[in-house]
């Protein structure tokens, strides 16, 4: 303030006065740059940019260009406040994504209601969340019925209502009334803790543009300071040009010299791109993969839980020489070990306490059924291929839906129909990807043809495989990421198609609040179990990759641009100093319209 | 052993890369990465050796940015 007062007045005055009232202007305006040059001398950091800027301004003041020197100084000074603004608010605005974090949990222990970290409650233990506390730790609710505000998880700003016997997972707010919940694993096994870390390490995970930044930088530097000296030197020798004309320009270089710009910018947006992403309940394990998404042309969706609800319910059971709830409850039995959407709809449509001692020997067929012995019979749980390899004869046609066959002891004794509801969404997700930029879109399904053509001619994706094992479905989707252009993306739920997920350039798990292995094996994790998020999650990713490129050309066209004018001639420090601070403000006001994204990209 | 502080006044991207790598060169730092944007330092290093390593780590980074604290989270 006092460098720019002094500044202003220097212009009222002639001759030695104002030279002096401008040096001192300077002098206030950079004696801290000044000092902190000179102490990186003695460090051997000499391509730093307070260095840079001392050995621009000393140079000015020596050329006797005093106004000049002071209001680099002046305009440097400024930016970098700017700069520290911006950061600042950058940052604030990132930490608040981390406001999920519970900062305590009321225990109950011996009837008594302790607050502790949530780092000290064992599993086990009953909390009690009072509303408008945030849940501390994944649990069960014990007693009491209410409703939570997950929007801060999923970005689903809807409540949802939660009744005793409910699973409620941490860092969900209580809306209404008091509940007890009782703690299913320690806060570090908590949903909150495991997105945290995610978050965390997100930034850990650099992008190849962040990665060809640094390099970038490394070298930009020092280059530019050799093009500086060559350029105030080798005019004057080589073309006996006048030395200080020379030098002027090569001052231009020094000021411009900070990569500065492009070195914030970069993971700013990447992790405002990230930050964006988690608003709306999208986790982007990290900024590689947020570049990957960017690049994504094509995407292949699992039918079961993905594109369809994946709650199966039981629509029909047709019987032979046994009665439909033992039928049921022999299935229930088989199936009772098996994490399969149908084998859980099975298990709840059966609805009774089930005493699994009386299965033993359970063998799991992917993508055909299950093997067991029960009460001592061989029992066989499956689709229409199991029953053929077992020759076992189904004298009738296959039916559109979803069919379990039952033998017992290699006799056919009947079947259980169950049907899957379209997710919302999924009439719209194809022509929304191919407006993002999507070129194919492929449906992969366990199921047999009758079924997947059915979901197929409401969704309309480019090709249906189906019938598909496990490991056909890793096959298919190896063959679809050499398959021409682009990037492949696989949305699944994760839980039966991991190794699918984590083989794609993108894996994308659905819905997979609470379930591990889709966490672990999944690049991006869509909290919301929406399909729309999917479209979003690539919006949002060409949309930071977007900003980063506009930011690289800008800041290099600028800076190359000043340049090569001040080789010219047109040797302005005031153009100089806007490609430096000017650019970099430029620069990170632009990465933070990634922040701000809130509702919807478009 | 992994240890996290908060470092402040870090104000340029480039001089947290330049602190990063500094941090990672000290005797017994296994693994270093400072997230500029979270504000984070994160070492790797033998339990024993963290009060060395600790003061070395404000001793190189105060070359690069004067007014350099940190404290551990």
């Amino acid at each position: 303030m006092i460098a720019a007062a002094l500044f202003v007045l220097s212009f009222f005055f002639d001759g030695y006065v104002s030279i002096s009232v401008l040096f001192a202007s300077y002098l206030i305006a950079g004696y801290d740059v000044l000092w902190g040059a000179v102490r990186k001398i003695f460090s051997g950091q000499i391509f730093d940019e307070e260095f840079l800027m001392g050995l621009a301004t000393v140079g000015a003041v020596l050329l006797k260009e005093f106004s000049e020197a002071a209001i680099v100084m002046i305009l440097f000074q400024t930016g970098e406040l700017f700069q520290s603004i911006a950061v600042g608010k950058s940052r604030k605005s990132i930490k608040a994504l981390m406001k999920i974090k519970p900062d305590y949990a009321t225990v109950i222990r011996n009837g008594e209601e302790l607050r502790v970290s949530p780092e000290e409650v064992e599993n086990d233990e009953i909390i009690l969340v009072l509303p408008g506390e945030k849940v501390a730790l994944d649990g069960v609710i014990e007693s009491g019925n209410t409703s939570f505000d997950a929007s801060s998880l999923t970005g689903e700003s809807m409540p949802t209502e939660a009744f005793c016997g409910d699973r409620v997972i941490s860092g969900m707010v209580n809306l209404d009334s008091p509940v007890k919940i009782r703690v299913s694993g320690s806060y570090e096994e908590s949903t909150v803790a495991k997105i945290l870390r995610l978050v965390e390490t997100s930034s850990a995970y650099k992008s190849k543009s962040e990665k060809f930044i640094t390099k970038f930088s490394r070298k930009y530097t020092p280059c530019v300071f050799v093009a500086a000296v060559l350029t105030a030197f080798l005019p004057p020798l080589i073309f006996s040009q006048p030395l200080l004309v020379w030098v002027r320009r090569a001052l231009v270089f020094l000021v411009v010299s900070c990569p500065c710009a492009l070195v914030i910018s970069v993971p700013l947006t990447f992790f405002g791109g990230i930050g964006a992403a988690s608003k709306k309940g999208i986790l982007i394990k990290g900024a590689n993969h947020l570049e990957t998404l960017a690049k994504v042309e094509k995407v292949a969706f699992d039918k079961t839980g993905t594109l369809t609800e994946g709650g199966f319910s039981v629509t029909e059971i047709s019987t032979q020489d046994i009665s439909e709830g033992e039928l049921l409850e022999i299935t229930a039995l088989a199936e009772s070990f098996s994490t399969h959407p149908i084998a859980i709809s099975i298990v709840n449509a059966c609805g009774k306490a089930l005493d699994k001692e009386r299965v033993t020997d359970v063998i799991n067929l992917p993508g055909n059924g299950i093997k067991a012995l029960i009460d001592g019979k061989s029992v066989l749980v499956g689709n229409r291929k199991l029953m053929q390899s077992a020759s076992i004869d189904l004298n009738f046609s296959e039916e559109a839906g979803t069919t379990v066959y039952i033998a017992i002891d290699g006799e056919y004794k009947g079947s259980i129909s169950l049907s899957d509801k379209l997710k919302d969404g999924a009439e719209e997700i194809v022509p929304l990807l191919k407006k993002t930029g999507v070129k194919q879109i492929v449906m992969l399904t366990g199921d047999n043809g009758s079924v997947s053509e059915k979901v197929g001619k409401s969704v309309n994706p480019d090709k249906i495989y189906s019938s598909l094992l496990p490991q056909d479905k890793v096959s298919i989707a190896l063959n679809l990421k050499e398959e021409g252009r682009g990037k492949l993306a696989f949305a699944g739920d994760g839980i039966n198609d991991a190794p699918v997920l984590s083989c794609a350039d993108v894996g994308i798990a659905m819905g997979a609040l609470g379930s591990d292995a889709a966490i672990e094996s999944a690049d991006v994790v869509i909290m919301n179990d929406s399909l729309f998020a999917v479209a979003e999650a690539i919006k949002i990713s060409r949309k930071t990759l977007r900003i980063v490129k506009q930011n690289i050309f800008i800041s290099l066209l600028i800076k190359f641009g000043v340049m090569f004018l001040s080789i010219l001639g047109f040797d302005n420090m005031y153009a100089a100093i806007f490609a430096d601070v000017g650019v970099m403000i430029i620069a990170v006001l632009n990465a933070m319209r990634m922040l701000s994204t809130k509702n919807g990209v478009s | 052993m992994i240890k996290k502080y908060e470092v402040l006044e870090i104000d340029c991207a480039v001089c947290a890369g330049k602190i990063e790598d500094a941090v990672k060169k000290i005797d017994g730092v296994k693994n270093a990465q400072l997230s500029f944007i979270m504000q984070i330092l994160t070492v790797e290093a033998d339990e024993k050796d963290f009060p060395r390593i600790e003061k070395e780590i404000v001793k190189a980074a105060r070359k690069t940015e004067r007014n350099f604290e940190m404290s551990e989270l």
